[in-house]
């Protein structure tokens, strides 16, 4: 059983802990810490508290690790083509291989493409694990996990990552709970720890106001998903080696979805994804009355739009432009954001490398600390003065 | 500060505007950014015998901050917090601010416990320390444009839907430094300097007086933003609160704070008929002392339509379910805590379906995230109405809304209802009913679809405003008069009255530098 | 038909007291909320017991408090719900909560259709359904943005994949989360909510449920917190000054210089 512990002869009662537990389960009892029922431990206080007055302790539990090694990347695939998130992912494993040895795998269910088995080793498997079957052409959120928990009993990883797209986030906790090991979903940042060798998956955590270091110590595989555009693919390098192994499988008795129907969707309507400009509105815009200025401000630039999670929960904009943990992530090379506040939640949707102009009548707003050129200002005026200069024209009031 | 006013047209061009549709002209504007500032300022136009237009935020809608010519002061850069103090007597932070420091800038500092604190005495020092030490506090006064200045509040004695239970400004003000046309000084504190008798004596810094009679007119008793604040036996300082700038320039304000309330929540009631709804505007506004709602607003069956035909064709609002074809009443509640506030949505809910409500037709709002998504249906209908108009603008470019800011004793809120209704329905023009009912006051907005609609709206208000004037009420009840219903000041007061408030300012401002135009026309004319 | 909605209790992530936009209390200490994805599975399940009736039940594993969202539910016209509180289901990671949800669920008798939001805005992202599933072994579908029941007993889902729309049919018992598309969740009425005041929550815990104690709460997790700290800021960039029309020709003279062209072809119709 788990146990927290306030030592207090090491409290001094200086009282951080207290506002930094975001359940509210601590208070000062005679100037002394005190941990009510309410404690989830999650251990933030023991982050905080600068005298180690904060004891957690847990019970070890059965050790799988010896068994399992190699790191697995589902390769997700769509008609027969690796998602790019399955060669950002190979890149990531490659960089943590460089941290501790091991054998990367990219596991793929579908088609038997011997074309995209090349270019996953290209972009850096050492080797290419298939079950091919007509069943799985189509990705079916029941059928996979069966699949892919027997092959994970068979083979033991010691590391298994997945894309956090649609389909990976339906998948991943079902082949983990069928597991009986843990899954860390949308990790913005992995790494080796230096001393056991434990896989480091870090993420935003309470709406993007923490951020939270999560740790699989017994069971296996290390399940993590990482949302596409995180992670980097490496170059394609075809010279590299890798063998492609075929695994035996009877799907027989395996049940899956019945699909009445597929209806195929122009790629990506709003067209953020490939989007070189951005324009982002956050609800310092003001109203949804508002949005007509930007859409004609992101035309008149060839830009996308794209929205923060307020600005959609008010119903402003559609969800498909939603930038965020709980969104999309996109790549551009500018990112124009206007009335955006800049939560840890919504900037977690944009790329390291992007180019960030912030405007924003609020000189506390924390995006200024990311952006790379700040104008602190009425959001509508510089918009409609962009567009006037753009020759856009009128701006809609 | 330089000397000189800014006097590129290119930097002027922004600044002839409020949030009225009325556009003005100036030669040069000033932004000062201290008391001493201002005074250079106030010389510069003294010595070149120009009128000066004072400006905050230029939220206002009535054109009392559009200039007419000469130079403008516009306070923007003044926006600092100056100092924080404690009112033993009533046991409450107060805190001084200069004018252009907006009212959610201050919410959001106090909320924050973050003020620059540089230059403020020790004392303020102190004091601050111990507000931060302590519990939440915040600024209790309410306005729906919450980018508004703290002096703008101060010079058009806002309100807004909470100002019910809370009071409009001239309720949280506790004193006031203004600076006459002429550079003297003065400082004004609640309870510091009484009128008598209808006269008065005013004591300024350097020991002068500006002494005349106030005028005699009495205030109706509703909720009244029009004209100066007069009473016989007056404190000084609401001579400054609600006086459109007309009598000085304010270069500090000192706020009254209260605890945050520690809940609230909020309830939307529908229903079929307009008597119905009155009913249980009737009963809420029974309500007293500790049970006083924070707010009643009234939303009538146009403004439930015209949202729900946005939820349908534009998608908007989805965060609501769809709106019934009905009126609507919204009532909120504050309470220090958890087990009042309980009691209190019992007592309310008993209340109601005592004066014939359906509680089954009620959206209940208990955490903050409802309360948010009623906030949106609240403030959507004002911006609806705004992007219709801008809409039908563009059809017909002389169109523009009409809206009304009358309100009524407490005996003829039926009456004025049906009368509204009535006029909007045998005109058969595009009109909706929205406001602050608890005080018997409503917005009606005639949306004009064509330019004898625009004349039509224009006549129907004056006759309304007659009519409203007859019955005791009062042509402007929140917005003030600025310069664009200075006709209607008239009307409601009368030759008189206008006169005196001439005379008043004039013991102030003789030379009639300070925001001409704003409530009355110097010259006599209208 | 029995259906059962989780439900979460989480934290409202905001720390401001006083809302300075909206002028708006927020209530004083920690505020703790319905899941605002759980509200739409809460409000699916209502629509299809209106249509198919049955029984709505309402699950949520939290701490004693979470008592004031299964009352809500109740107000919002759920018949039953049941807490699942004990110390010892503290710390649990979504296997963890899906093992003990899982438990809940066959301690009351099983039941037709499961509802979940599709995630929590607290930190798991749309885990526990499907491990909740899986431990079942019940099929599940995810993002489900459509439901309807039809007369043979199965329940046709619509959903959009990552490049599709997909309609498909689910055999019941099955699973779905829902996301925000699938409807608006009704306000709690003054009715609903003093109906709910007298109705009762069932609690349980550790004890009544037939569980392995090794597999809940903190020891039952396969993975823990370590580590948790504010997010890094890049450092500050360049502060541009000046009217909007200057600010403006800046940030036009950054897209020139960078080499970010203005577009001539391919203007995207955002």
């Amino acid at each position: 059983m788990a146990e927290i512990r306030v030592l207090v002869d090491k409290c001094t009662g200086c009282r951080k802990c207290v506002p930094a537990c975001p359940y509210g389960a601590i208070s000062m009892d005679a100037k002394k810490a005190r941990i009510s029922d309410a404690c989830v431990y999650c251990a933030a206080c023991v982050q905080v508290c600068r005298f180690d007055a904060i004891a957690l302790r847990t019970e070890p539990a059965a050790d799988e690790a010896a068994e399992s090694s190699g790191i697995w990347v589902f390769a997700e695939q769509s008609e027969g083509k690796a998602l790019p998130v399955a060669l950002e992912l190979l890149g990531e494993a490659r960089a943590l291989a460089s941290k501790k040895p091991a054998k990367i795998s990219a596991v793929w269910l579908g088609p038997p493409a011997p074309e995209q088995f090349q270019n996953l080793i290209a972009h850096g498997a050492d080797e290419v694990l298939t079950v091919t079957d007509e069943r799985l052409t189509w990705r079916d959120e029941l059928l996979y996990p069966q699949v892919l928990t027997r092959l994970a009993e068979a083979y033991k990883p010691e590391i298994f990552l997945f894309g956090a797209t649609g389909f990976g986030r339906s998948i991943a906790p079902r082949t983990a709970s069928a597991l009986d090991t843990g899954l860390t979903a949308d990790c913005t940042r992995l790494d080796i720890d230096p001393g056991n060798g434990l896989l480091l998956q870090t993420r935003p955590a309470f709406g993007g106001n923490l951020l939270a270091t999560i740790l699989c110590r017994s069971r296996r595989p290390q399940m993590a998903s990482v949302r596409p555009k995180v992670m980097r693919a490496l170059p394609a390098d075809y010279t590299r080696r890798g063998s492609v192994r075929s695994a035996p499988m009877d799907l027989r008795g395996m049940p899956g979805l019945e699909i009445i129907s597929v209806r195929t969707d122009a790629r990506d309507g709003a067209g953020l994804e490939s989007a070189e400009i951005v324009v982002g509105v956050g609800r310092g815009i003001g109203g949804a009355r508002q949005v007509g200025l930007y859409r004609q401000l992101a035309a008149a630039l060839g830009a996308g739009l794209a929205a923060t999670r307020a600005v959609v929960d008010l119903g402003w904009l559609e969800y498909a432009r939603q930038v965020g943990q709980t969104g999309i992530t996109i790549a551009p090379k500018l990112y124009l954001a206007f009335g955006i506040s800049g939560s840890v939640q919504h900037m977690a949707g944009l790329a390291e490398n992007t180019y960030i102009i912030a405007v924003n009548k609020d000189e506390n707003a924390p995006i200024f600390a990311a952006a790379d050129e700040r104008v602190r200002a009425d959001c509508g005026e510089v918009a409609d003065a962009l567009l006037k200069q753009l020759g856009g024209g009128a701006s809609s009031s | 500060m330089r000397p000189e006013p800014y006097s590129n047209p290119d930097a002027i061009q922004p600044f002839l505007s409020d949030e009225s549709s009325s556009t003005g002209c100036a030669e040069g504007i000033f932004f000062p950014q201290n008391e001493a500032e201002i005074r250079e300022a106030l010389r510069f136009c003294r010595q070149t015998g120009a009128p000066v237009t004072i400006q905050g935020a230029r939220t206002g809608i009535t054109g009392g901050a559009v200039p007419s010519g000469g130079q403008i002061i516009n306070l923007s850069r003044c926006n600092r917090a100056l100092g924080m103090g404690w009112d033993e007597p009533n046991q409450r932070f107060t805190l001084t601010v200069q004018p252009g420091m907006l009212f959610s800038q201050t919410q959001k500092a106090l909320a924050e416990r973050d003020f620059d604190t540089g230059g403020w005495s020790a004392e303020s020092q102190s004091v601050y320390r111990r507000f931060c030490a302590g519990g939440r506090w915040y600024f209790p006064a309410d306005i729906t444009e919450t980018s508004a200045s703290i002096g703008g509040m101060v010079s058009t004695n806002a309100s807004g839907a909470k100002s019910y239970l809370y009071g409009p400004m001239r309720a949280h003000v506790l004193g006031v430094r203004a600076l006459l046309a002429d550079g003297r000084a003065l400082l004004l504190r609640r309870g510091g300097q009484h009128a008598r008798n209808g006269c008065f004596q005013l004591r300024l810094e350097d020991g002068s007086l500006v002494e005349g009679m106030l005028p005699t007119y009495r205030m109706p008793r509703v909720k009244n933003a029009s004209g100066y604040y007069i009473e016989p036996d007056m404190d000084l300082l609401d001579l400054f609160i609600g006086a459109e700038g007309t009598l000085g320039v304010v270069t500090e304000i000192t706020i009254a704070l209260a605890p945050v309330p520690a809940c609230g929540w909020g309830v939307l009631v529908f229903f079929d008929d307009t008597p119905s709804a009155l009913r249980c505007v009737r009963a809420l506004q029974r309500l007293r002392a500790e049970h006083k709602p924070a707010a009643i607003e009234y939303f009538d069956r146009a403004c439930l339509e015209m949202i729900r035909r946005e939820q349908s064709e534009l998608h908007s609002h989805q965060s609501l379910p769809w709106l019934p074809a009905a009126e609507a009443v919204y009532a909120e509640f504050h309470h220090a805590d958890a087990a009042s506030m309980d009691a209190g949505v019992e007592a309310v809910a008993n209340l109601l379906q005592a004066a014939g409500a359906n509680l089954a037709d009620t959206w209940l709002a208990l955490t903050s995230q409802d309360l948010d998504k009623l906030i949106d249906f609240r403030h959507a209908v004002p911006e609806s109405i705004n992007r219709i108009i801008a809409e039908r603008k563009r059809e017909n470019p002389g169109l523009t809304k009409l809206g009304t800011d009358m309100a009524v004793p407490d005996e003829k809120l039926e009456w004025v209802l049906d009368l509204y209704s009535g006029s909007i329905r045998q005109l058969e023009l595009d009109g909706l009913k929205f406001g602050h009912i608890g005080d018997n006051h409503l917005h009606v907005n005639i949306l004009p679809r064509s330019a004898r609609e625009y004349a039509e709206g224009k006549a129907l208000f004056l006759d309304w405003a007659r009519q409203i004037i007859a019955a005791g009420g009062t042509v402007s009840a929140e917005h003030g008069i600025g310069k664009l219903k200075t006709t209607q000041l008239l009307a409601m007061y009368g030759e008189q009255a206008v006169a005196e408030m001439r005379a008043l300012k004039s013991c102030f401002d003789p030379l009639g530098m300070l925001n001409p135009g704003n409530m009355f026309a110097l010259d006599g004319s209208v | 038909m029995e259906i059962v909605v989780c439900v979460k209790q989480v934290p409202a992530s905001t720390r401001v007291r006083l809302n300075p936009v909206t002028n708006t209390i927020v209530r004083e200490g920690i505020e703790l909320m319905l899941n605002p994805f759980d509200a739409y599975a809460v409000e699916e399940a209502l629509r299809l017991r209106e249509k198919a009736g049955g029984r709505v039940t309402v699950l949520s594993m939290g701490i004693p408090s979470a008592e004031g969202i299964l009352r809500h539910a109740l107000g919002l016209g759920a018949d039953r719900a049941v807490l699942l509180s004990d110390k010892r289901f503290a710390g649990a990671d979504t296997l963890a909560t899906a093992y003990t949800l899982a438990a809940a669920v066959r301690f009351l008798g099983g039941c037709d259709l499961i509802l979940c939001g599709r995630q929590a805005v607290d930190g798991d992202t749309a885990q526990v359904g499907p491990s909740l599933a899986q431990k079942l072994g019940i099929p599940h579908l995810s993002a489900v943005s459509r439901a309807r029941l039809l007369s043979s007993g199965e329940l046709l889902c619509e959903k959009l994949a990552d490049e599709a729309h997909l309609e498909i049919k689910l055999q019941l018992p099955a699973l779905i989360t829902v996301v925000k598309e699938i409807n608006t969740p009704r306000f709690l009425s003054l009715k609903g909510y003093l109906r709910a005041r007298g109705a009762k929550v069932e609690t349980l815990g550790a004890d009544e449920l037939n569980i392995d104690p090794t597999r809940i709460g903190l020891e039952g997790s396969a993975t823990q917190v370590v580590f948790t700290a504010a997010a890094e800021r890049r450092k500050a960039g360049k502060a541009i000054s000046g009217t909007p029309d200057e600010a403006a020709a800046s940030i036009l003279g950054t897209l020139l210089q960078k080499g970010w062209q203005r577009p001539t072809s391919e203007v995207n119709r955002g």
